[in-house]
């Protein structure tokens, strides 16, 4: 009874990704019949998709974006946690807490914008800023993967004659796989959502067809980036969200 | 005194020592501040050890003798106290000094020229957070560590509200534009007053539909989750068709402003970021009462509506109270996307600044933002503390 239960969930989960990843394809690829929907919802325009770029670019774009910073925040992230775990490092650790929090306070796209006169506008910006804010989510689980072994388990690897960095590799690191991999996921789903914010800088994305459509006052390009983004987000958030967020405490 | 405090106090010396160090190398810095001929010019960087005239090295002495401090044998509160000290002042007289640059700056190269705080002082700022950090954590928590650790923005607050840096850019930037900062400031704070506040009110009731009917808990926190998902601009974007139709089909609508873009989505938009935390917090703080308390209750005779608004609610009031200082952090520093809608807001400063590039319009945005949701994070943690102690008295 109880294993048929999981089974129907697992089978609902799939079929939600399922549908949403057929959507997200046909609204990037199809061009023509999007713009039929899109003549449908905004009956009231003369021009229903974005001229600047077609929606397979700024998909790529809005992924490349996403990747990128994930990428960079979770080496940079892994790095911090690992350092904040060393002997030295130790004493760092609720100092990388205390900012984790402090971090929240600053929007993140004050951060894209206040980057502008150093970087540009374009891509940079963006993906600096997601990295920033992405590396101490994963800092953070690394610390808390790790420190989550039980010392028994510490103690043994030691017993049985395990250098430090041969316990860390074989032992601490796939005990707190989960954990680290959790904070690396919550990070993805983040990027690729704030990723839409990157049109402010002008660095691409699905944001540019809803700033575009909010300038000319035109519903269709506001969801045609509306659209394929918010079909993106969820698609990245269940295909990486294996428990449901509220149970993750 | 217990064996793992004593290896904290020892452990926070080697982070006051690095917050001692970064404040020097922050010191030392090409960016220091940034000088422009006019407000949007890409600028040149100065350290502050070279803009600050004799006055740099009272500033590497205040991080000399915190790293020294942190290296003594000290007891830990006159340790605690000096270090905390030193490092507040060192930010604060950097500030007071660039604001003394600024206005000889602005004497010899115009009134168009600009002064603005570079890379080189919010890292000699950060040096400051580290080093705080480790030197309060030598003192009891209490009036004197708060009285530290929040000095140095008292000290900031006084600077600019006596004048001393009215030529810095930031403040220029204010000059120029004073009045639409009230009104903006004010907007603001109505948006996140108002988004709190409907976020709250479902938040509540959500939160005790999920743990009254467990049945109902996937489906209320699985449509939570997916609200929680969408991109901002997404979710206005997607609001904007319907709002736009409701307010031509509904003139009571439209004459309260509700259109595509303005107050309206925004509001929504917020509102329905700040239900999460607030229902989740909600939820686990009713779940995780002891059953036994709320037996008694039953057991003396009260109502179910009494043994919510008298024993189950006021239990779990600092669980709720957590959930809403996240929800008011984040509306804070979400409210900013009205600026890009229409809606005014503190975010009309950052947007504007940056399509102009005007670094020191988008921190007359960010920096109130940023002041704003520290305030309301750290006032409802202390409302937090207090309200457990007293539950709890030791």
């Amino acid at each position: 009874m109880r294993a048929r239960s999981v089974d129907r969930q697992a089978l609902t989960r799939w079929l939600g990704i399922a549908a949403l990843a057929a959507a997200t394809a046909w609204m990037t690829f199809d061009a023509r019949g999007f713009e039929r929907l899109l003549r449908v919802l905004a009956p009231g325009e003369t021009s229903w998709l974005y001229p600047t770029k077609p929606l397979t670019t700024l998909m790529a774009e809005q992924i490349w974006l996403a990747a990128a910073a994930s990428a960079l925040a979770t080496a940079a992230g892994f790095a911090l946690g690992a350092l904040a775990l060393t002997r030295f490092g130790i004493a760092f650790r609720d100092l990388v807490l205390s900012a984790g929090s402090l971090a929240q306070t600053v929007p993140t796209v004050a951060l894209m914008a206040l980057l502008v006169p150093l970087t540009g506008y374009g891509p940079e910006p963006v993906i600096i800023a997601l990295t920033l804010y992405g590396i101490l989510p994963i800092a953070l689980n690394v610390i808390s993967g790790i420190e989550s072994v039980p010392p028994d388990v510490r103690d043994a690897a030691t017993g049985i004659g395990m250098r430090r960095w041969q316990r860390v590799i074989r032992v601490e690191l796939p005990l707190a796989w989960p954990v680290i991999v959790g904070g690396i996921k919550n990070v993805v789903v983040i990027n690729v959502s704030a990723a839409t914010l990157g049109a402010v800088v002008a660095a691409g994305g699905l944001g540019m067809p809803i700033l575009a459509g909010f300038h000319d006052y035109n519903d269709a390009y506001i969801l045609q980036g509306a659209l394929p983004s918010i079909a993106l987000a969820l698609l990245a958030d269940r295909l990486l969200t294996v428990r449901p967020r509220w149970e993750r405490g | 005194m217990s064996r793992t405090e004593a290896s904290l106090h020892e452990r926070a010396r080697a982070v006051a020592v690095s917050g001692a160090v970064l404040g020097i190398v922050a010191a030392l810095a090409p960016f220091g501040l940034v000088l422009r001929q006019t407000r949007i010019d890409r600028g040149a960087g100065v350290s502050l050890v070279d803009a600050l005239g004799a006055w740099w090295w009272a500033i590497v002495a205040c991080w000399l003798l915190v790293a020294l401090l942190a290296r003594s044998r000290l007891p830990l509160r006159p340790r605690g106290v000096a270090a905390s000290l030193l490092s507040g002042l060192a930010p604060v007289l950097a500030l007071w000094q660039a604001g003394v640059f600024a206005a000889a700056y602005a004497t010899k190269a115009g009134d168009l020229s600009r002064v603005s705080l570079g890379p080189g002082f919010w890292l000699t700022a950060a040096a400051a957070y580290v080093a705080v950090f480790a030197a309060t954590a030598w003192l009891e928590p209490g009036l004197l560590r708060a009285a530290l650790s929040y000095g140095p923005f008292a000290g900031a607050g006084a600077l600019v509200a006596g004048g001393a840096l009215s030529d810095l850019g930031i403040l220029k930037e204010y000059a120029n534009n004073a009045d639409a900062f009230g009104k903006q400031f004010a907007l603001h704070l109505g948006y996140v007053g108002a988004s709190v506040a409907v976020g709250l009110a479902l938040g509540l009731a959500l939160g005790l539909l999920a743990a009254r009917r467990p049945a109902s808990e996937p489906a209320v926190f699985g449509a939570l989750n997916v609200l929680q998902v969408l991109p901002t601009l997404a979710f206005i974007g997607l609001l904007y068709p319907v709002l736009t139709r409701l307010s031509e089909r509904a003139p009571v609508l439209a004459s309260l402003g509700v259109r595509g873009v303005g107050w309206a989505p925004v509001v929504i938009v917020l509102a329905a970021y700040a239900v999460y935390p607030i229902a989740r917090n909600t939820h686990a703080a009713l779940t995780s009462l002891d059953p036994a308390v709320i037996d008694a209750a039953r057991g003396i005779g009260m109502a179910p509506v009494q043994v919510l608004a008298r024993v189950e609610l006021p239990l779990a009031t600092p669980v709720i109270l957590a959930g809403l200082r996240v929800a008011l952090v984040q509306t804070t520093a979400g409210a900013i996307i009205a600026g890009l809608v229409g809606g005014g807001g503190l975010g009309t400063f950052v947007f504007l600044g940056a399509s102009e590039t005007a670094s020191d319009l988008m921190l007359l945005g960010v920096v109130p933002i940023v002041a704003l949701a520290l305030t309301f994070d750290r006032g409802l943690s202390g409302i937090e503390t207090a309200l457990t102690r007293w539950k709890e008295p030791a």
